[in-house]
């Protein structure tokens, strides 16, 4: 079973969820063989490991492909540029120029080059960790800075994870990165279930909206719908939760000692312990509604 | 000589523009036959990358100069490597840049005047970004 921490606006509490969420479940598993997994797919700016500090175990790298000219063999015939969806290639009467941060690895340009000039070459783009702790198996993705695109360290992520077991019979959650582009597109792709955070503000609700587009109308997931800062705002997010039938299954308030145990590094469940069965009762849910649409 | 000149219309009568890549046109001057070809920009709409295939295109046309209010550094890069000379011009009609260049009057670029995006529109884009120009460095001194 996997389940996506996803949301539009960033800051609404993804991490705070799914950390909450994932230990809540970890203690729920002690004893059986399938430890439940949480990983963190904001790989622009990956920050679960505040909170749950993990061993890590393996290290592997993400490599993409960027093509190489070979000046010897180019006829300067311009194929390659003309190829090129994303203007990664110059191509001028006695040189060809690649801009690999441009480039998306879509191989177009050896493809078609009808000199073989271009060979593609692996370049170093970013890293996942795969770990363990407190009953949770841990992984995170981690895009170098200076790099373009998160989605291929996102894949990269789940790949892992998948090719050791981790998804089989356990519990998989993943800390969706915000927005609702490529990246989460992919974080959301396979989930079995959707929870959305939110705020009770006019951006929020905004934004919810484009989460719930992507979730649940193009990826047909179902979707669940968490409010954290849960003062009542001018309540157009409630509204618009039971307009569209959307079950609001986490309701968190705006606290001081939320915030003072998060900024501390403290997952909410360790440090206010009070918070438990909100969260017992959010997994429960989530987990119905991902079951409930199981063919 | 051929000169391109990044421009907000057609004709010798526009506006220099103010950005490169995403510029609207780019007036093309022949100074030994005077002739001016008004060239629709190929990389306006460009997603990514319109520095790198507007400055292609204008290598493409066979100019040996470019003027433009400012370049950013992969058009640079691409104009660097095909030698063609890159002039900057903060305001004017084509044919008075052209004029300007002539007369030996335009500062020279060697590298790129704006960062990356500078003319790139959109929801946070755009070129209301940045930097101001010059810095506040040598006053206050000398209480």
């Amino acid at each position: 079973m996997r389940l996506v921490i996803a949301s539009g606006k960033g800051g609404t509490g993804k991490t705070l969820v799914a950390t909450s969420l994932a230990l809540v479940a970890a203690e729920r598993a002690t004893g059986s063989d399938a430890l439940p997994a949480l990983l963190d797919a904001d790989v622009e700016a990956p920050n679960v490991a505040l909170f749950v500090r993990a061993e890590v175990s393996e290290t592997v790298a993400v490599e993409r492909l960027v093509p190489v000219v070979n000046a010897a063999l180019c006829t300067h015939c311009g194929r390659c540029a003309e190829v090129c969806q994303f203007n990664a290639i110059a191509a001028l009467p006695t040189q060809t120029l690649v801009f690999a941060e441009l480039c998306h690895g879509c191989g177009s340009c050896a493809l078609q080059c009808p000199a073989g000039a271009i060979t593609e070459e692996p370049q170093p783009m970013g890293r996942v960790t795969l770990g363990q702790a407190a009953g949770l198996r841990l992984g995170e993705g981690e895009l170098q800075v200076g790099e373009a695109m998160a989605t291929p360290v996102i894949r990269a992520l789940k790949h892992e994870a998948q090719r050791r077991g981790w998804d089989g019979e356990a519990l998989t959650i993943i800390d969706a990165p915000p927005g609702t582009a490529c990246p989460v597109i992919e974080a959301l792709r396979g989930a079995d279930a959707a929870l959305l955070v939110t705020e009770p503000t006019p951006f929020g609700l905004h934004d919810l909206r484009m989460a719930v587009e992507v979730a649940r109308d193009v990826l047909g997931l179902p979707v669940g719908v968490a409010i954290n800062r849960d003062d009542g705002g001018d309540g157009s997010v409630a509204a618009y939760c039971a307009q569209e039938g959307l079950p609001v299954l986490l309701r968190l308030p705006l606290e001081r000692e939320i915030a003072a145990a998060y900024s501390d590094g403290q997952p909410l469940v360790t440090a206010l312990p009070r918070y438990r069965p909100t969260f017992e009762a959010a997994l429960d849910a989530l987990l119905a509604l991902a079951e409930e649409a199981q063919p | 000589m051929k000169i391109a000149v990044s421009s907000t219309a057609p004709g010798a009568e526009a506006q220099v523009s103010p950005i490169f890549g995403r510029c609207n046109c780019f007036v093309v001057v022949d100074t030994e036959t005077q002739a001016v070809a008004s060239l629709a920009n190929p990389a306006l709409g460009a997603s990514g990358g319109a520095g790198i295939q507007s400055a292609q295109y204008i290598v493409q046309q066979g100019v040996q100069a470019v003027i433009s209010g400012n370049v950013g550094p992969n058009a640079m890069q691409v104009l660097n490597a095909a030698g063609v000379d890159v002039y900057a011009a903060t305001g004017g009609t084509v044919a008075e840049v052209v004029a300007a260049l002539q007369a030996g009057q335009l500062e020279a670029l060697t590298g790129p005047s704006v960062a990356k995006d500078f003319g790139k529109g959109g929801p946070m884009g755009g070129m209301g970004g940045g930097r101001g120009m010059g810095g506040g460095m040598g006053r206050g001194r000398g209480l």
